[in-house]
């Protein structure tokens, strides 16, 4: 059992401790099911929730409550580990919505934590907020054609996004490309849609791809895939790896004295922890930023900028460093809060009303949704750098969305 | 054209150069369980998750002490000897083939008792680390890991894998040399051969099989701490490495030394020339197939006593 489990039943306990607080004569409150991966494959998605949770809603409570209307709402809240996989998010859900009847649901982390519960609230009628998913894996059914959500609320970058980024990023190599890119995409669910994202896109540039095909994950020998780069004089060598293969894979280049110009690698590449165990091989490797301090926008409720919130984070985590998740999480409850707040009630109805009509500026920027009920948030590209011994993740593409700021310039990968 | 020879040749070379050092890997992984397996027909399930118990001792040590990851193996060896001793007296050799035997049990519940027991403790163990560690992955950090030795612009040998290498040599060299030059070696492979008759004289089977045990996590300890300095690991990494451990033992032969090392070297040569003109998808299933070829052709492996 993680750390997290233990500090669940505490969560539960100091909630219900207010709960049972003598109620005034129009007790009001609101219960939040949080579906969160804090077990399982997707853990570092799930690292932040508790603190988030405490840190966003036990200064509310403490004031009273959050002010709907002419009454004063406790807020409270449970996590569901949704455990990283679409059956566990699926049980988490229905735990929290027929069990529990919560009010309301909040989920966040990858199509296998989002995408169970959306459904779940649409059937059941809750009124559900969930980001961290690409839109459209999180839009678009089995059957390739967008849902209807009518309770379902999203957040988070699109894909066509991603890939405007990727290409521009590679555009503004320093010093040009010779147009050889290499691919490391296993043979996973993430491999395979970003290979046949990329492909096609790289090929309409004119590139010419170095493709050694899908491999499966925990590929113990790469030097046959490095010698193939080395061979066609490969540049940019672009995949998304976990991190025991991105580890494995660099080392094993290093080792071949293979150096590109450049790495774009998403997903291991995500989250600090993982990048902390691969050291200093993983400086300077670009990857997507789907947050940082650098996006714009502040908290209505908390009043801090994307920074505060992590300057708040990492003085009461010491050694921690924050996470991507930290501000969708944060962002949720603002979205939550400010259509309570512009509902002036908690019945149902008026809050979905609400929340379609939610023009909210929060630390992952503006959010506004559209007749789909989602919002599409900036991104822009990551690049991991080292500072006093720290890890530092640099903003340093930002054609898509200028308002993202650059925090630092694009230079080529160097480890040695 | 040359340029084409030049990397025909680089590829059979690199082919049975890395496979080779993969192999010196892979029998370094699996030497704990061919003897677990040969001398006490005890199939380990634990075994893998044994070895990431071991990595994650030695991050715990370097925490405390700022040294080279190699003078972690004096302390984590010692330690993995003693479970491996403690965990077969008081909990194995109850569930042993020769336990139900005492008892009376039909030899299925040999058979399948340890299989039971030691799938408990790999859950138990996995359980047991995310407890303590957490799930963040951890590595062995060292200098050496990015390291090569340069025999040609595109043709290098790892470091790490090297000594790996030498370390594997050694540990068979030393364990051949217990069981078939040391009195408590020779006690433990009459044990094996006939636990009834050692007993008639006078050995203390039980303390055999301990012992035995021992130097089976023992050298799963000497595993786990390589594992750690080459990869990042999490609590459930260990079923991956006991199949890895599985797969040598069955292409070298059930309990066989000599074969554990034969085993690994073909294992990673395999893999490794199948993923360089088949493609990477092909590495691991070319293992498996070869590992399904030996199973039909000699299910006793290459080099079964």
């Amino acid at each position: 059992m993680s750390r997290f489990m233990k500090l669940l039943p505490c969560a539960v306990a100091v909630s219900s401790l207010f709960a049972a607080l003598p109620a005034s004569a129009d007790e009001c409150k609101i219960t939040v099911g949080r579906v969160v991966p804090i077990s399982g494959p997707l853990l570092d998605m799930g690292r932040e929730t508790p603190w988030v949770d405490d840190n966003k809603v036990n200064p509310i409570n403490a004031a009273g409550g959050l002010q709907v209307g002419n009454r004063k709402c406790r807020i409270e809240y449970k996590i569901y580990d949704s455990k990283g996989t679409m059956a566990g998010s699926g049980e988490a859900a229905t735990r929290a919505i027929l069990q529990d009847k919560v009010d309301v649901l909040m989920a966040q982390g990858t199509p296998d934590t989002t995408n169970a519960p959306s459904d779940l609230c649409e059937r059941y009628q809750v009124p559900c907020i969930t980001s961290d998913t690409p839109i459209e894996a999180w839009l678009f059914g089995p059957d390739g054609k967008p849902k209807t959500y009518k309770y379902t609320f999203h957040f988070f970058f699109s894909v066509p996004d991603l890939v405007k980024n990727h290409v521009g990023m590679i555009k503004s190599l320093p010093g040009g490309f010779n147009g050889n890119i290499g691919y490391l995409y296993p043979n996973d669910p993430d491999g395979t849609v970003f290979a046949s994202l990329f492909d096609p896109t790289f090929k309409k540039e004119g590139w010419n791809p170095v493709d050694p095909g899908r491999f499966a994950q925990g590929l113990p020998d790469f030097s046959a895939i490095i010698n193939q780069f080395k061979r066609n004089k490969v540049e940019v060598v672009t995949g998304v790896l976990a991190p025991p293969d991105l580890q494995n894979y660099l080392q094993q280049a290093a080792q071949a004295g293979y150096k590109p110009k450049m790495y774009i690698i998403d997903k291991g590449t995500g989250y600090p922890e993982p990048m902390k165990a691969i050291g200093k091989n993983g400086i300077d490797i670009l990857s997507v930023n789907f947050w940082s301090p650098a996006y714009p926008g502040k908290s209505k409720y908390g009043g801090y900028s994307g920074q505060g919130l992590v300057d708040a984070y990492e003085k009461q985590n010491p050694g921690k460093m924050y996470s991507p998740p930290l501000a969708y999480e944060d962002a949720s409850y603002d979205v939550l809060f400010d259509a309570l707040q512009r509902a002036g009630t908690t019945d149902r109805a008026k809050l979905l009303e609400a929340l379609a009509k939610t023009n909210l500026e929060t630390v992952v920027g503006t959010l506004k949704f559209n007749e789909q009920h989602f919002s599409v948030t900036p991104l822009g590209g990551a690049q991991w750098r080292e500072a006093g011994g720290k890890l530092v993740k640099e903003n340093v593409y930002n054609a898509v969305y200028p308002e993202v700021r650059k925090t630092g310039e694009m230079r080529l990968y160097q480890a040695k | 054209m040359n340029e084409d020879l030049y990397w025909m040749f680089i590829d059979v070379a690199n082919g049975l150069l890395s496979g080779s050092m993969l192999g010196g890997y892979y029998a370094v992984i699996a030497i704990g369980l061919a003897l677990n397996f040969g001398v006490m027909r005890l199939v380990n399930l634990a075994h893998g998750d044994w070895l990431i118990l071991a990595a994650y001792l030695a991050v715990a040590f370097l925490s405390m002490a700022n040294v080279s990851p190699f003078w972690t193996l004096l302390l984590v060896v010692p330690v993995m000897y003693v479970i491996g001793y403690v965990i077969q007296r008081v909990m194995l050799n109850r569930v042993s083939v020769q336990a139900a035997e005492r008892r009376g049990m039909s030899a299925s519940f040999g058979l399948m008792s340890p299989l039971l027991v030691t799938f408990g403790m790999s859950i138990v163990i996995g359980q047991g680390l995310l407890a303590v560690f957490d799930s963040n992955a951890m590595a062995i950090r060292n200098e050496l890991s990015f390291d090569a030795i340069r025999l040609g612009e595109d043709l290098t040998v790892s470091t790490l894998r090297l000594i790996f290498f030498g370390i594997a040599l050694l540990m068979l060299a030393l364990v051949q040399f217990f069981l078939h030059g040391t009195h408590m070696g020779r006690a433990i492979r009459a044990a094996s051969d006939d636990p009834e008759i050692a007993a008639l004289m006078g050995m203390n089977a039980n303390k055999v099989y301990a012992v035995a045990s021992g130097i089976s996590l023992a050298t799963a300890g000497v595993a786990g701490v390589m594992i750690g300095m080459s990869r990042s690991f999490q609590p459930f990494d260990g079923p991956t490495f006991l199949l890895i451990a599985f797969g040598v033992v069955i292409l070298g032969g059930l309990g066989s030394m000599v074969g554990a090392l034969v085993g690994g070297l073909i294992l990673g040569i395999v893999q490794v020339l199948a993923g360089t003109y088949f493609g990477p998808s092909a590495q691991l299933v070319a293992g498996y197939i070869l590992i399904l070829f030996v199973l039909a052709v000699r299910p006793q492996g290459l080099f079964s006593r």
